[in-house]
């Protein structure tokens, strides 16, 4: 039951993650510059770029061939479970090998595909321009898709976990103007009303103490003596 | 994915995940290509891809839990190549779930309309809006290739339940796929696109009853 339940949240966590991933990636990545600044933003040298070409390879490395890694943290759980772990990692390694043959098979296929759609495709000539919006004469790169609206399905489903807060300012004008404005803040629950007020009350209790620390050195060095003192009377006579 | 058991295939423990994620791995790519024409329109579809989606995977996993546990197995092509399952009707509750994720993964009716052109209504139609060429041919065999692959699931899920002769399995298995790819074009033709509001709460269902299949599994008060 455990473990169904492990494969179930696994399912879940995946979807959510898509989710995220996607949007990062996207509003970050894709599309058109969204502000007029960004507009004339040129690539880095490559040399630049390098430094992150190693630990993207790596972790491409580290999933083709995770049953490699699996001898490193074999000895450390086997600390925690005795023989348990030796057994459990032998039945991960034989599955790991497979999936490894699988995600290469699946990844060779790919660059395949690509190679051959680039080779057929070479000269044809790649041209830019304003996306087709729907019969409307002057699309601009600010009606692009934004963050907020792309989790906003996600949102509106899950607003009493994910605690949405909207700020609206609109007029009655028919058509938007300079003094419209919305924005969305997502707020950290388990931050702001488990993990802070958790933090404060220890604060609270712990600040009873504060006047150990006056600033002046002699009594920081009376309490080291006392110390001493204290556990010199508690070793040698009681 | 198990076809004929007449045909040796790569089977592990888990498989079903490895399944499930190259296809989220497929739609993963779909998404920011949509995100990359820089249109509200595919962002907007993508959104709702993104989230329904993972909506249905959950449901779709209970389902595959549900046919490992009564199947008795953790590998995925043992539990739909075995025939003669001890539990039919658990293993059509979970049938279910799993033709309605069909559904929403392959973007049919109620969740989503294949031939709608109003962009507001569009969900897997919309990402491909501005793609043409071999690019869309691209992307409208992946559809058909997911359309297969679930309803190939299904079907060998229907067919844990009767023993079939090796000789005439290729047969039942492609009468079969007809059939459910059949009951989609029903399906479609009796009911209505949904309200994009009423969509999470039909993907929902799906995971209900999907859970429902997993929790009788466990129970043996019935007997099933």
């Amino acid at each position: 039951m455990i473990s169904a339940a492990a494969v179930i949240s696994l399912a879940a966590i995946g979807g959510m993650a898509s989710l995220c991933f996607t949007r990062v990636f996207g509003i970050v990545f894709q599309g058109s510059p969204r502000k007029e600044d960004l507009k004339n933003v040129k690539e880095v040298p490559f040399l630049m770029k390098a430094g992150m070409v190693f630990p993207a390879l790596f972790a491409v490395f580290a999933g083709m061939t995770s049953f490699l890694l699996l001898s490193f943290i074999e000895k450390p759980a086997a600390v925690f479970t005795g023989e348990a772990a030796a057994q459990c990692f032998k039945m991960l390694e034989k599955n790991m090998i497979t999936l490894s043959i699988v995600l290469a098979a699946s990844l060779l296929f790919i660059i395949i595909i690509l190679f051959i759609k680039e080779r057929i495709f070479k000269k044809n000539s790649v041209k830019t321009g304003n996306t087709w919006g729907c019969g409307y004469s002057f699309p601009s790169a600010r009606m692009q898709y934004t963050a907020s609206s792309y989790a906003a399905p996600a949102l509106d489903k899950f607003s009493a976990l994910v605690a949405a807060k909207k700020t609206k300012k609109f007029t009655d004008e028919l058509f938007p103007g300079s003094n419209w404005s919305f924005s969305s803040q997502i707020e950290d629950w388990f931050l702001s009303r488990i993990y802070i007020k958790a933090v404060k009350a220890v604060d609270r209790v712990l600040s009873l103490l504060r006047w150990f620390q006056c600033g002046r050195a002699g009594i920081y060095v009376m309490y080291a003596a006392s110390a001493v003192v204290i556990l010199i009377i508690w070793k040698f006579v009681i | 994915m198990p076809v004929l058991s007449s045909v040796k295939q790569l089977s592990f423990t888990g498989d079903f995940i490895l399944l499930f994620y190259l296809l989220a791995f497929g739609r993963f790519f779909l998404i920011i290509s949509a995100l990359d024409t820089g249109s509200s329109f595919e962002g907007m579809g993508a959104g709702r891809e993104a989230f329904y989606s993972a909506l249905a995977e959950p449901a779709a996993f209970i389902s595959v839990l549900t046919i490992l546990r009564v199947q008795g197995t953790s590998v995925f092509a043992e539990a739909l190549l075995s025939s003669n399952s001890s539990s039919p009707v658990i293993i059509m509750l979970a049938a279910v779930p799993l033709f309605i994720v069909m559904l929403v993964e392959n973007s049919r009716i109620p969740f989503d309309d294949p031939e709608t052109h109003l962009e507001l209504t569009m969900i897997h139609e919309v990402m491909i809006l501005d793609s043409s060429g071999p690019d869309l041919a691209l992307y409208e065999y992946a559809s058909a290739v997911k359309m297969w692959i679930f309803s190939l699931i299904i079907a060998r899920t229907f067919m844990t339940l009767i023993s079939v002769p090796v000789y005439a399995e290729a047969a039942v298995l492609l009468l079969l796929i007809f059939l459910i790819t059949a009951a989609a074009g029903i399906v479609e033709s009796v009911l209505a696109r949904a309200s994009l509001l009423k969509v999470p709460k039909l993907i929902f269902s799906a995971g209900t009853a999907a859970f429902l299949g997993f929790f009788l599994s466990f129970s043996k008060v019935f007997g099933w």
